[in-house]
């Protein structure tokens, strides 16, 4: 049976009446500038809240990981980050819909807080911006 | 009198179409985001755990994020050769990718083309024991 059909059948049997969001959106706030100084972490967490509970009906922040990367760029230093892991479901026409939104955002988000790279997962595909819209 | 069934073709009979749909997909969403990477991730998260093993996974593949530069110095030039046709696609895609406001020029998304391609090479690659040839 296509999945489509279970869920609609769970749908019914759950008396649901709000859109299915099975596309995951996973989005790390980062807590570091690319020159390694603090940026406003929590700010960022709450305008990242309040961007996907606008556009996609609701989202989850995680409490701050623990992160260390090895940057073999710059001779395998050790560098210590904390992120924000914000987590959401969305079904796929509110994602389209959101798309310019979510991407001045993100790009608000990369320019501001001068990001070398904002990373976002949707749907299991990462998708990397290095470059940045003007305002 | 026999009712005579009609099939439909079902969407789902040709797996093919649903991956290209996926890709698709995949593609028109790294352009309406401005995205200059795109990567398929192994990890399917689920919960805290899982995200953090989608973000080791993410960090495992990529030189670097978040607090530092993206990409390494781009320092040495280099030729490559292309087929005409390769080039003009490249300028084509960043023509694409250079609206609104930002800039990229060929030489430059080709240079992140060829990182992408390194990194997603080396991380299926490196629990290979047999030293490459050179």
């Amino acid at each position: 049976m296509p999945s489509t059909r279970k869920s609609a059948s769970a749908r019914n049997w759950l008396g649901a009446t709000t859109p299915q969001g099975t596309i995951q959106i996973v989005f790390y706030v980062p807590s570091k500038d690319r020159f390694e100084k603090d940026i406003p972490h929590e700010k960022w967490v709450k305008e990242t809240l309040e961007t996907f509970g606008r556009l996609f009906r609701g989202a989850t922040a995680f409490p701050r990981a623990q992160g260390v990367w090895r940057d073999d760029a710059h001779g395998g230093k050790l560098v210590h980050e904390n992120p924000t892991i914000v987590e959401c479901y969305v079904d796929r026409k509110a994602l389209n819909k959101g798309k310019k939104e979510l991407r001045r955002f993100l790009h608000r988000l990369g320019r501001e807080t001068n990001q070398g790279e904002i990373g976002i997962v949707i749907d299991s595909k990462y998708f990397g911006i290095t470059i940045f819209d003007h305002e | 009198m026999a009712k005579q069934l009609q099939l439909q073709p079902s969407k789902y009979s040709n797996p093919k179409s649903k991956a290209k749909r996926r890709r698709s997909h995949g593609l028109d969403l790294a352009h309406a985001l401005g995205a200059s990477t795109v990567m398929t991730l192994r990890t399917r998260a689920g919960g805290p755990h899982g995200v953090k093993a989608m973000l080791h996974e993410i960090n495992a593949r990529l030189v670097s994020r978040g607090g530092r530069p993206s990409i390494s110095e781009h320092s040495i030039r280099r030729l490559i050769p292309l087929a005409p046709e390769q080039w003009a696609e490249l300028r084509e895609l960043s023509i694409a990718l250079s609206e609104k406001g930002r800039s990229i020029s060929p030489g430059q998304f080709a240079a992140l083309l060829i990182q992408r391609g390194l990194e997603e090479f080396e991380y299926e690659h490196k629990s290979k024991s047999q030293p490459m040839r050179r």
